[in-house]
């Protein structure tokens, strides 16, 4: 249950208060410079630019003052499965389709340039896209979460869709990302020390492993309904009745700054869609 | 003993409906005992009982009735499972009694009209505060009730410095919540609490996970907020907490089954261990003495044990 441990520790989702000027900037603008990065990072070809975006993102995250360890800790559970995808893809690309150069070739196993490319940027949009969405989120408290999503869902409240509701509810489920990670944890450790679990013997057994997932996910669905009923108590108790007449302690207020912001993102996005007409490397 | 400050700024009201309030306008113990002879919470005749698919309802709460004064202390005791938590529920609206009445403010609980001036007047603090946080940020936390209530942003600012002020949180102003200590998120639950203004808060086992340390300097606040006019209904496991209440209520499997002063209450010891109650430490040893032959009375506080000791005619 190595793979457990250190869920607690997922950034994605949490929010990280280091006072920079990405924290002050207005929570709809993040959302959509947000959207448009992601955008640009699944739109770009070729090395160059991909990488040239992973270290933009970079930047951004060293002027928010977020430790870029800190973030890419949240890789560290799925790395087992990053790095066999990653090893999988290597082998098993081919030859791709250009005729590309083929830079290993042992019996059926094929390793050619388009199919190393295909990793490497492959591995550089995951990363880019943690990175965006961590940035988000810890640099915008969840009520600016909320009132940044609401916002943009207003065409969906216009034709009757409780847009306030859909934001609150996806800003609470972001928090609640490392909370559902301890509780895992402990179940995982709960049942280790109770030996639910079998130890190696069984480890590469389908079936057993099947179960041990079971096992955890079953006591964690419990878990998560009891807590949401308790939270929708606690919010009922502080007077809660959707989004309809509530009043806001930090209201947003958009600047100049986030205007510039906003027009930085655009012509990233703009940059690179021009660029996939080019033949970059 | 000014520990915290008076709750002045939570009085302005605004935002919710004022005349329901006038009567406690002036939220100071003394006079609210000589003007008001109304009670603030009355309870009458509640059954309550969970439905559950496809089985027998159960029922946690069995004929209870009650009444609760304005700016009272009242203590609430019970083994778990007795139905304290859900009596909380039931007084401050969020359950809706399966048989009998329970009004606030003479507004009754079963109509939807009503519940956001019962919610806003009985504040109530549930057990566990991991599971109630939405915001990620301490203020945003204790903002939230009155964000709902639309109370304007001034005086929201206002009511936030003021709660986190009342629970000793100013520094923890910007702190995600998830990582305060447990002492400091009980505290949290209160202050998000206390935002929203309430004439009367309930405290469900709110000491329940904390420290001692923790523990003695939220009761510390609990009493200062008492002081300065609040009603409040703390549900306990402890006994020496429930000592320096007005009145105690002891619930057994729902129903009520002793009320009155502590020292009235703890005076009936045996009743009190077949419903599987301890007295409070000082109780429990004036108890051994007492078996041993020491008729030393029944003193609740040390300060109680050591006259008693003094008066003791030892011959
Ligand atoms: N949501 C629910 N569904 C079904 N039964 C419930 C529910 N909540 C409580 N009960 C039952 O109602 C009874 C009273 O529960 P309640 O939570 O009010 O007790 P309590 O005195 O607060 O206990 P504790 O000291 O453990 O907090 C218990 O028998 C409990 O099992
Ligand atoms: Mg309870």
């Amino acid at each position: 249950m190595a793979s457990l441990e250190g869920l607690r520790h997922v950034s994605i989702g949490q929010y990280l208060p280091t006072g920079s000027f990405v924290h002050r900037l207005d929570a709809r603008l993040k959302l959509a410079a947000c959207v448009a990065l992601l955008a640009a990072l699944l739109l770009a070809r070729g090395y160059l630019v991909n990488i040239a975006l992973l270290i933009a993102i970079i930047g951004l995250v060293t002027a928010a003052r977020l430790p870029l360890s800190y973030l890419l800790a949240s890789l560290k559970p799925a790395l087992p499965f990053i790095v066999i995808l990653t090893v999988m893809q290597l082998l098993f690309y081919g030859r791709g389709t250009g005729g590309s150069a083929v830079w290993v070739e042992w019996g059926s196993l094929v390793i050619s340039a388009e199919g190393v490319q295909l990793v490497v940027v492959s591995l550089i949009r995951f990363i880019g896209l943690l990175l965006c969405v961590s940035l988000l989120t810890n640099t915008t408290t969840s009520s600016a979460l909320t009132h940044g999503v609401e916002w943009w869902l207003r065409p969906l409240t216009a034709i009757g869709l409780p847009g306030h509701e859909l934001a609150l509810v996806l800003a609470i489920a972001l928090r609640f990302l490392p909370i559902l990670g301890e509780e895992l944890e402990a179940i995982g450790q709960a049942q280790a020390s109770r030996t639910i679990t079998t130890g190696t013997v069984s480890r590469w057994h389908f079936m057993a492993g099947a179960r041990r997932i079971a096992n955890l996910i079953v006591p964690l669905f419990v878990s998560t309904l009891r807590r949401a009923d308790e939270l929708a108590l606690a919010m009922q108790a502080r007077c809660y009745q959707g989004g309809k007449g509530r009043t806001q302690l930090n209201p947003s207020n958009w600047r100049t700054a986030d205007t510039f912001a906003a027009l930085v993102a655009v012509a990233v996005l703009a940059v690179v869609i021009i660029l996939r007409h080019f033949p970059i490397p | 003993m000014v520990y915290f400050p008076s709750l002045g700024s939570y009085n302005d009201r605004d935002g919710i409906n004022v005349e329901a309030f006038i009567s406690l306008a002036p939220c100071r113990r003394e006079t609210v005992f000589f003007t008001m002879a109304e009670p603030f919470i009355k309870v009458e005749n509640l059954f309550y009982s969970y439905e559950v698919p496809s089985m027998e309802p159960i029922p946690a709460l069995v004929d209870i009735s009650l009444r609760i004064m304005p700016g009272e202390f009242l203590a609430i005791v019970g083994h778990n499972g007795s139905g304290k938590s859900t009596l909380a529920k039931c007084i401050s609206g969020l359950l809706t009694p399966t048989q009998g009445q329970v009004s606030v403010l003479g507004l009754n609980t079963r109509q939807p009209a009503n519940q956001r001036q019962i919610r806003a007047a009985v504040g109530l603090v549930l057990q566990n505060p991991d599971n109630q946080f939405v915001a990620a940020v301490v203020e945003e936390e204790v903002a939230f009730g009155a964000e709902n209530l639309g109370i304007p942003q001034d005086s929201l600012r206002r009511r936030v410095d003021q709660a986190l002020l009342d629970t000793g949180l100013q520094q923890e102003r910007y702190a995600n919540p998830h990582n305060l200590s447990a002492g400091l998120k009980s505290r949290l639950a209160i202050a998000g609490i206390l935002a929203i203004a309430p004439q009367c808060l309930i405290l469900d086992e709110s000491t329940a996970l904390l420290d001692p340390l923790s523990r003695a300097s939220l009761l510390l606040m609990l009493h200062e907020l008492h002081r300065s006019g609040l009603a409040i209904v703390t549900i306990t496991h402890y006994m020496d907490e429930v000592i320096d209440t007005d009145r105690v209520i002891v619930l057994d499997a729902g129903k009520l089954v002793i009320e009155g002063s502590p020292r009235q209450v703890f005076q009936q010891e045996a009743r009190l261990r077949e419903i599987g109650l301890d007295l409070p430490p000082v109780g429990q040893i004036a108890r051994g003495l007492r078996t041993r032959g020491l008729d030393i009375g029944y003193p609740l506080t040390v300060e109680e044990l050591i006259q008693a000791h003094q008066e003791h005619k030892y011959d």
